[in-house]
């Protein structure tokens, strides 16, 4: 095989986009994927789900001695089953929300009290974010959105406009002193860059058109292009360093092979998601980085963060008719950056569409005529449902190392600890009351909410090699170049240095185009 | 879907007559008006796609039927609607619609088969119409799966805001 310019470990929406970026320059790129591929757009799989009722796995599952971890604490849900490892990643099964954070967010130490600060400010990422938006063909608008952090370029296509149900509650929720907007997401209000106008299909996560974005638009344009190959099916095992300190070549295996085989580029771009980055560093360790490579400072797999969810239900005496569009449109940001943030994390509220009819394979309780399943449904006419998005802060408590247990190749599987501290608590106890503020707003007759210990992570790992200013405080620089090792970045969730409480996924490609400028310079 | 699993039986295509038999059960456990050529689709995918259904459907269509001349019609599906309701309680016995907890446990233990032939006919039937047209009879004007445009979710339902009764 000939060397690429740069060989990147990971083909979700950071290595895409990376891979993206260089191959219009003329470089030259590998990109190793672990999963399988990906049938895109997954229209068949759309109208099996829909017309069926059969459904199929959400992605294709690699093996468990291939894709697995080990877990402790006492967060409840499966991380394993969070992470889509296959071809595309994560954002091949995305909601596709596409928010900024907010500019308080990089400075979380210094303006609050908690956490470190980035070393990097929102002014100097907000170009960055205008151009992730353009490359996923960002549908929004801050017209409606009086907590909206700056921006220089409006966003490329119009918002989802609210739902006639969201409209009802934002006029009961205003005169209460809160705001309901509309949410950026990358699904194309217009057709936009080769993808078809959304139709409103309702399925977000399985959109069969492609009009919410997929890294595989972009894939295919870097294998198109000449200078991208994609490798699917491939475990990268480990980097091996010169003398120089540079990586030299990453050690893969093809899942199935019984040898591994040696791949050399002048660059190496980790971006497999926070765990199996940081797992990486760590598998990657050598005689002058015992530990794994930048680790030098103690922070590989550390400060782990999950983005804490709790959803919660509000019923009402009159019909509201929710889930007539798929996804999300109304949602509040005011909540995001408190005046009380440091003795809590900020917190986003997100007013679902989805109708959870729709995500259940089976029916909750035998159906035996057209009249029960009408009346099965009816709450749903009445009732919305409502996500608590809190931001949490790093602790000892929370990170990645390597698991006593071993996938089929010898090598230790990552371990993911994980425990809420007071902070999460505190942040829960805001979102309870800033939920009840809701509910008495909307003149809901119900409410339900999670308690503390019931939150999900939203899929959002975040953390484990987090940038800074050296190596003493941080595994990456600024521009998510590994601190000791001058020819390997990490790049995406696991260079986040706070976690915020809104969607992180526009801030990784923001940063992805970032690290991307600086590559192709290095390769000039 | 999570009912007693089938075993074994090539997938394959159905017969015209076995369509028509299913399609007769549907509409008969629906009760409501509603356009049959989703649930037409779904019975011949599942039976082409799934080990054991065409089996499963064939052997309910001859049930059916047999039920059926028993009562004095020709086929099940030319059964006149009042009929087929009795013919359906011939075929399933209490899994068509135990009235208690209790008879479900028993059509659960003791009419294992009829529960499994319910289930994955009339039962799959109704599931479908459950996350289609019942959102329709419901008042919504269409549901998740079909391309309902991005201008009717921002306006009012004719039943929109209507209070609870």
């Amino acid at each position: 095989m000939t060397a690429p310019s740069v060989a990147i470990v990971g083909s979700g929406i950071v290595g895409t986009t990376i891979a993206y970026l260089l191959t219009r320059r003329g470089h030259t790129v590998e990109i190793f994927e672990k999963g399988a591929p990906y049938e895109y757009p997954p229209a068949r799989a759309f109208e099996n789900q829909v017309f069926h009722l059969h459904e199929e796995p959400a992605w294709p599952q690699a093996a468990g001695d291939v894709h697995g971890l080990t877990q402790s604490g006492s967060y409840s849900a499966d991380v394993n089953l969070e992470r889509a490892i296959v071809e595309g990643g994560s954002a091949s099964i995305w909601e596709a929300l596409t928010l900024r954070l907010m500019p308080r967010d990089f400075q979380t130490r210094s303006a609050c009290g908690y956490g470190v600060d980035w070393p990097l400010t929102y002014e100097e990422l907000e170009p960055y974010y205008c151009r992730a938006e353009a490359l996923l063909g960002v549908s929004g608008t801050d017209a409606d959105n009086p907590s909206a952090p700056p921006r220089s370029q409006s966003h490329p296509l119009p918002p989802f406009e609210l739902a006639y149900d969201d409209r009802v509650l934002a006029d009961r929720l205003r005169p209460n002193g809160v705001v309901l907007h509309t949410t950026p997401q990358a699904r194309t209000r217009h057709s936009y860059d080769g993808r078809p106008a959304c139709v409103n299909l309702g399925s977000c996560t399985r959109c069969p058109i492609g009009a919410r974005y997929s890294p595989h638009h972009h894939l295919a344009r870097v294998v198109e292009s000449g200078y991208g190959t994609l490798r699917t099916g491939v475990s990268v095992r480990r980097l091996v360093r010169h003398r120089d300190g540079r990586v030299g070549a990453l050690v893969y295996q093809e899942n199935g092979a019984l040898r591994e085989e040696e791949q050399s580029a002048r660059i190496f771009v980790i971006a497999g998601g926070a765990v199996e980055s940081a797992r990486l560093l760590l598998l990657s360790a050598d005689t002058r980085m015992r530990d794994g490579l930048g680790h030098s400072g103690g922070h590989v797999g550390q400060h782990l963060m999950f983005h804490h969810t709790w959803y919660g239900s509000l019923e009402y005496d009159s019909a509201l008719y929710p889930g007539r569009i798929g996804g999300w449109t109304a949602q509040c940001q005011q909540f995001c950056d408190p005046p009380t943030r440091g003795r809590h994390g900020g917190l986003k509220v997100e007013f679902t569409s989805q109708p959870w009819l729709f995500r259940l394979q089976a029916p909750p309780v035998p159906l035996h005529s057209g009249q029960a399943a009408i009346d099965l449904l009816r709450p749903q006419v009445y009732t919305r449902l409502v996500g608590l998005m809190g931001e949490s802060a790093p602790a000892p408590s929370k990170y990645v190392t390597l698991s006593e247990q071993r996938d089929r190749f010898g090598d230790p599987f990552a371990h993911v600890h994980y425990d809420a501290t007071d902070f999460d608590h505190e942040t829960y106890r805001f979102g309870r009351e800033v939920f009840d503020r809701l509910a008495a707003g909307t003149g809901a007759v119900q409410r339900t909410l999670a308690d503390a210990a019931h939150y999900a992570s939203g899929h959002h790992h975040l953390g484990t090699c987090r940038m800074g200013t050296n190596e003493a405080d941080s595994v990456t620089d600024r521009y998510c170049l590994v601190h000791g090792v001058p020819n390997l970045y990490v790049v995406g969730g696991a260079n986040f240095a706070s976690a915020s409480s809104v969607n992180p996924t526009l801030t990784m490609v923001a940063l992805a185009i970032r690290a991307a400028d600086t590559l192709a310079e290095r390769l000039q | 879907m999570a009912h007693p699993e089938l075993v074994g039986g090539a997938a394959g295509e159905l017969s015209e007559s076995t369509v028509q038999s299913l399609l007769a059960a549907s509409a008969t456990a629906i009760g409501f008006e509603v356009d049959m050529a989703k649930y037409a689709a779904l019975f011949r995918w599942r039976a082409a796609h799934l080990p054991g259904y065409r089996d499963l459907y064939e052997e309910f269509a001859e049930r059916a039927n047999g039920a059926a001349q028993h009562r004095g019609d020709a086929t099940f599906a030319a059964a006149p609607a009042d009929r087929r309701q009795a013919v359906l309680a011939d075929v399933f016995g209490t899994a068509l619609s135990p009235r208690s907890r209790l008879e479900r446990v028993v059509a659960g233990t003791f009419q294992r088969h009829r529960l499994r032939l319910r289930d994955r006919t009339v039962g799959e039937a109704l599931w479908l119409f459950a996350r289609t047209d019942a959102l329709v009879q419901l008042g919504y004007d269409g549901w998740p799966g079909a391309a309902r445009g991005l201008e009717a979710y921002t306006q009012a339902l004719p039943r929109h805001l209507e209070r609870r009764r």
